[in-house]
């Protein structure tokens, strides 16, 4: 069950809220009539100078129909980094046969670093 | 119940107010709706007028917009009364605020600021001050909400209104303002002595949003038993008298402070129930015990 909580800022949130947005085609008036607020609010929101309702903030949800990895995708502890993303592509670069010895070689080293901690534990 | 019609409107019309000032909406709307219909059939078109604009007000207050805006600009655009002014162009910012409509609320919430200006009536001054700012903070403007939230209460020490109704209301209000500037303890001082006022004028609904503030500040100060404490209580009055904005606002709160208290399945149950009113979006528990959102809420934006 995860509990770990990730502080937001509404600054982050408002910028995530334009890429989305922007992403989508949307302009601020059309996006501002879907949440159903004022533009000006809206775009006070994108700039996190807006304080929104627990309302208000559930229908943005509602409006871009995405779940949370989705919404937050870049602050998520199981997102994919740059760096990530990087190993998988060069990964996959590779032939069956050296992506065998990549993960005989990540095992290899993951129990040797598992021994390492016991014996320092 | 008096035979004589019109001491019927009078103790109904009283009584509703009664009931207003101690967030009684559902007993108030039923006074307000006699009236109306005693007024009809009296066919007095002043007093009609006078209970049209009481149930008007009790529907605001008791979250059913749509149908407390119905008649008013009608209403208001036949009047030449100063009274009838106020309270028309007054219940219209309220209605356009809870929509959202910003701009429009302030336009009329100046408007029944001048109609007051020729009324000696301090608690309606101090109240259509306490509206404008109500707008302000709805629309993040803390600033100019707390310097109109000081306005008003100083309208109500220079009138000698001390713990009155609006006064109750007016100190909760910048209590919350001061809580969304992070000036807590300053905010939770103000808000313990709106709370006490309250409780003696039996307002109900401003104790509720009190213990609604309290639990979100001491929240914010990570308190946690106190926000936890607070929270439950604002939530029973809530149930109690049906204020379904603070049922909802309660439920975020208790499943946020129970989740930073480590007590999950407290957290869940709470969350489950904020749930059950957006069923179109199942990421919403999942979307709060993931994300602390509490610096972006306003539990007093009505959109």
């Amino acid at each position: 069950m995860m509990t770990t909580k990730f502080k937001k800022q509404s600054l982050l949130v408002g910028s995530r809220i334009r890429a989305l947005r922007k992403d989508r085609d949307l302009t601020q008036a059309d996006l501002a009539a879907r949440i159903g607020i004022q533009q000006s609010d809206l775009c006070r929101m994108e700039n996190g100078e807006y304080k929104v309702s627990l309302e208000t903030l559930f229908r943005i949800l509602s409006v871009f129909e995405m779940n949370i990895a989705e919404f937050f995708h870049e602050d998520l502890p199981g997102a994919l980094r740059e760096r990530d993303a990087e190993v998988l592509r060069q990964f996959h670069r590779l032939s069956p046969r050296s992506q065998d010895e990549i993960l005989e070689f990540i095992q290899f080293k993951t129990q040797f670093e598992d021994r390492l901690n016991r014996k320092s534990n | 119940m008096p035979s004589d019609p019109i001491a019927s409107y009078s103790e109904l019309t009283a009584e509703g107010q009664i009931f207003v000032r101690h967030g009684d909406f559902r007993r108030a709307i039923d006074n307000f709706e006699q009236a109306v219909r005693l007024a009809h059939d009296l066919d007095d078109s002043a007093l009609l007028v006078k209970a049209l604009c009481n149930l008007s007000t009790a529907r605001l207050a008791s979250g059913d917009i749509k149908e407390a805006e119905k008649g008013l600009r009608e209403i208001l655009l036949r009047t030449r009364d100063p009274q009838t002014i106020f309270v028309t162009s007054s219940n219209l910012a309220s209605a356009l605020r809870r929509q959202g409509r910003h701009e429009r609320a302030l336009m009329y919430a100046r408007r029944a600021l001048r109609a007051c200006e020729g009324l000696d009536n301090p608690s309606w001054k101090a109240t259509i001050h306490n509206l404008i700012a109500n707008i302000y903070m709805n629309m993040s403007y803390l600033d100019d909400a707390v310097s109109e939230y000081r306005y008003a209460l100083s309208i109500g020490e220079k009138a000698g209104l001390g713990a009155q109704w609006p006064v109750d209301y007016i100190k909760e209000n910048l209590g919350y303002c001061l809580l969304l500037k992070k000036r807590y303890r300053q905010g939770i001082a103000i808000i313990l002595e709106a709370l006490q006022i309250a409780l003696s004028n039996g307002n109900s609904r401003c104790v509720g949003e009190c213990y609604q503030d309290l639990s979100f500040a001491y929240m914010q100060i990570k308190e946690y038993p106190q926000a936890r404490d607070h929270g439950e209580k604002a939530l029973d009055l809530a149930i109690k008298n049906e204020y379904k904005d603070i049922q909802k606002n309660c439920y975020y709160l208790l499943g946020e402070t129970h989740l930073l208290m480590g007590e999950d399945v407290k957290s869940d149950e709470y969350f489950d129930r904020l749930q059950e009113y957006y069923p179109h979006l199942p990421v919403l528990k999942e979307f709060l015990r993931t994300f602390d959102v509490s610096n972006i809420l306003n539990l007093k934006n009505p959109v």
